[in-house]
């Protein structure tokens, strides 16, 4: 067993526990907990507040700009965490890749801001 | 990890990917699909990291089964779409191109996995299905980190223009505005202005 496939062993240990801790304690309260529903408890909880209508409304895009935003970003901070280990292996060489890579999603963001995209109004 | 178990584990995970996936594209309910996919996402996620290839699996569960999801029920929730008010499904010929461009598809990529180096050397390792990547340590974030940046440099700066291309279209495509509006540093003079003038254009589209 190598280290790698050890330290997934320990991974899946939890793994495991997480699935069996919440699926029992969802089947426990299934089984044991009392069942008394009327309508009133049916209902959406909403914090006391009747419901005006459904969930499923449409909303502004200005939610996806952030979203999409963030995922960009994101990835960008993917390929950092790589870097961030073997950067002293690769020496000058690499910190010059990533200073092309960060210089050109830099412009991006540059972009981001001019264009008003990182304000909310 | 024997390779009886791991063979077992593979055919766990592969058996509920492909069951997930069919019933990505099966539900009626788009909510349904995607969550579906989220299933799918996780399963790739954990074949990953039964190949050894640790950062890849992380990376696979954070970004698509986290942050890619985000997008796909935003853009179900954009778009809306209700009972009923889907149009109706293609009929015989529309299902017969799509299984035969997804049958394309297929093929090249099996076409593309056969002929690889990687699996000609675990076939001539052990048993097919379920073997780790030569080292032991070759899916790690180190290994990972030294391939990427030194064998595959274009790759990898390509990338960034990838990620730039996407932010401008992004940004292009939820923000427009009149051809000459101003641009936010002359809209200090004007704040209110500009922002309510974008605020509305926003509520439009």
């Amino acid at each position: 067993m190598t280290s790698v496939s050890y330290d997934l062993f320990a991974l899946a240990i939890f793994a495991g526990l997480t699935v069996i801790v919440g699926a029992g304690l969802l089947a426990l309260s299934e089984l044991v907990g009392p069942r008394r529903r009327d309508p009133e408890k049916n209902t959406t909880y909403e914090c006391g507040v009747p419901l005006f209508d459904s969930a499923r409304e449409p909303f502004t895009v200005k939610f996806y700009l952030v979203a999409i935003l963030f995922i960009l970003f994101d990835i960008e901070t993917v390929f950092l965490l790589p870097y961030a280990v073997v950067y002293k292996q690769l020496g000058v060489i690499g910190l010059v890749e990533m200073g092309i890579f960060l210089l050109v999603l830099a412009a991006g963001l540059l972009y981001c801001w001019r264009r008003g995209a990182l304000e909310w109004d | 990890m024997s390779p009886w178990l791991q063979n077992t584990i593979f055919g766990v995970l592969a058996l509920l990917a492909v069951v997930s996936s069919l019933l990505v594209v099966t539900r009626k309910n788009p909510i349904y699909s995607a969550l579906f996919l989220i299933v799918m996402f996780s399963t790739i996620s954990g074949i990953f990291l039964l190949l050894d290839a640790s950062f890849l699996g992380f990376m696979q569960l954070l970004v698509y089964a986290g942050a890619i999801m985000v997008l796909y029920i935003f853009v179900i929730m954009l778009i809306n779409p209700r009972e009923g008010d889907l149009p109706p499904e293609g009929g015989f010929t529309d299902k017969g191109v799509a299984a035969g461009i997804a049958l394309i598809v297929f093929s090249l990529l099996a076409f593309a996995i056969g002929k690889s180096e990687v699996l000609a050397q675990l076939a001539s390792s052990g048993p097919f299905p379920a073997r780790p990547l030569p080292s032991p340590t070759h899916g790690e974030i180190a290994a990972f980190g030294l391939e990427l940046f030194q064998r595959h440099l274009l790759v990898f700066e390509l990338a960034s223009i990838l990620i730039l291309v996407g932010i401008v279209g992004a940004v292009h495509l939820t923000l427009r505005r009149k051809a000459g509006a101003a641009l936010p540093e002359s809209s200090e003079d004007a704040p209110d202005d500009a922002g309510e003038t974008r605020g509305r254009e926003l509520i439009d589209v």
